[in-house]
């Protein structure tokens, strides 16, 4: 199999120009799918026996918490492959992943709030699923805020990346033990095998689940597109971007 | 190899006794909040809901007055350029880091482990469970020290002292606080369960004291490197 296509995707001209090129297509192709995905969740689909309308905020909750998670995953491994094989482009990816996987997190402790209230009465309970959201929050922005603190742009992609990989060894620990500590949250609807979902319902979710997924990898583009420049402004191509755009002057730090 | 070993804990303990405040520090610090916390509970409180309460709250006394010391571990060592000394000494850095985190758990625990017989008596809980806390404490006390040493070494060129190391070490210390809160009551309760939640945190500060230094290594020669 010929590898050089993902060669050449790590240099950040030839990343700059592809993701000018294909990022719109998934950037429409994703507002489509969430468009058909949470008219069909909301207006078409049946109301649940028991929670009645209010579980229809699942097309969103869902997808925008399993996606907190899996930029987790990505960001972590973004950083080491960047302190690995020194990639400029895989740091470049880890800091826009931070940004983007705080936000779902954020978005999905806000959402398990409003779908809290009315099904268990309250907006917030210290239940294991909520509290390791609440702790996965804390972790983003130790991320994020760590990137800014250290002077050397060069080292403060490296030390981020350090503190990504303790990050992933801790996650599965935290996970368990507050799963021991304590547990209301029903557990996981669907795996890979099997589900305990209504199919009526189901559908729409893993349209919705596909759609938010495709939107992040567009949101992604759109980030790393910015950080590129940023960081390469001092580059004959990159000036020319930037001055075909109408900037009086190129982006400094 | 094991010269320099024992030079650089001989050296720490040295500096820390011409300064004592060092040892004082976490002690002091350990005894004000231990005497808060009565006084802000109401004082109809009866004597087995304070030691359940308090069981619970030496935990998160520990973890602040780790914190409390935290900047004292590579911060200053950093600043007057003894640690790119160490960097580019023959003697490997992963022993240097071994001493100093040996040096750091005498200083700082230790001083909270020889407290825990007057917070027994201030909080009545119960005395056969003495033996069993010096183990969670003395287990989660290491797992600790190696928590703060990574946190540290990620921060160790900021001038002061700021929350985000809070925010670095907070979430990993969770699964401490929990097992080892659990530990503690299952003790306090009389419940032969203790010894399986302290055999995890005795897993996991294992798993943490041979992965973590390494990292710590990695980060410290980075952070001196782009002096």
């Amino acid at each position: 199999m010929n590898f050089s296509f993902l060669h050449k995707l790590s240099s950040p001209r030839y990343f700059y120009y592809f993701s000018i090129t294909y990022n719109p297509w998934i950037f429409y192709i994703s507002l489509l799918g969430i468009s058909i995905s949470l008219t069909w969740g909301l207006a078409f689909t049946a109301p649940d026996y028991l929670q009645g309308n209010s579980y229809r905020i699942i097309f969103m909750h869902v997808p925008v918490a399993s996606l907190a998670l899996s930029t987790y995953m990505a960001m972590a491994i973004a950083g080491t492959m960047g302190y690995i094989w020194r990639i400029k482009l895989a740091f470049l990816a880890s800091k826009s992943l931070a940004i983007i996987g705080f936000s779902w997190c954020t978005l999905a402790l806000i959402s398990g709030a409003i779908w809290g209230k009315p099904t268990w009465g309250t907006w917030w309970v210290w239940d294991a699923r909520l509290t390791s959201m609440f702790i996965l929050a804390f972790l983003y922005l130790g991320q994020i805020i760590l990137r800014y603190t250290i002077q050397n742009t060069e080292t403060a992609h490296r030390a981020c990346a350090l503190l990504g990989i303790v990050g992933l060894v801790n996650l599965p620990i935290i996970k368990y033990s507050v799963e021991w500590w304590n547990t209301l949250h029903q557990g996981a609807s669907i795996t890979l095998t099997s589900t305990s979902i209504a199919p009526e319902m189901l559908h729409p979710l893993l349209c919705a689940i596909a759609s938010f997924y495709l939107i992040t990898v567009s949101l992604f583009f759109y980030y790393m597109q910015c950080e590129i420049l940023k960081t390469e402004y001092q580059t004959t191509w990159a000036y020319k971007v930037l001055a075909s755009k109408n900037t009086m002057t190129p982006i400094s730090h | 190899m094991s010269t320099s070993f024992i030079t650089i804990i001989r050296y720490e303990l040295l500096q820390a006794s011409r300064s004592p405040i060092a040892f004082i520090e976490p002690i002091l610090f350990f005894m004000l909040v231990s005497m808060l916390l009565p006084l802000s509970l109401s004082s109809h409180i009866d004597i087995d809901q304070l030691a359940i309460i308090g069981a619970g709250f030496i935990w998160i006394c520990v973890l602040l007055a780790h914190l409390l010391s935290l900047h004292t571990l590579f911060r200053d060592d950093y600043h007057d350029g003894t640690l790119i000394q160490w960097v580019l000494s023959p003697t490997p850095l992963i022993y240097i880091i071994y001493a100093k985190l040996i040096s750091h758990w005498i200083i700082c625990s230790l001083p909270i482990l020889l407290t825990t017989p007057l917070w027994f008596w201030l909080f009545h809980l119960p005395e056969q469970a003495f033996c069993g806390f010096l183990i969670i404490l003395g287990c989660s006390t290491v797992l600790l020290t190696v928590l703060c040493a990574m946190g540290a070494a990620l921060t160790v060129q900021q001038n002061r002292q700021t929350i985000l190391q809070g925010l670095l070490i907070l979430p990993w210390y969770i699964p401490v606080l929990i097992l080892a809160s659990f530990a503690s009551n299952a003790l306090c309760q009389q419940q032969i369960v203790w010894i399986s939640y302290t055999y995890w945190l005795a897993a996991i500060t294992t798993l943490m004291l041979t992965l973590l230094p390494f990292l710590i290594t990695s980060a410290l020669t980075m952070m001196t490197m782009s002096q």
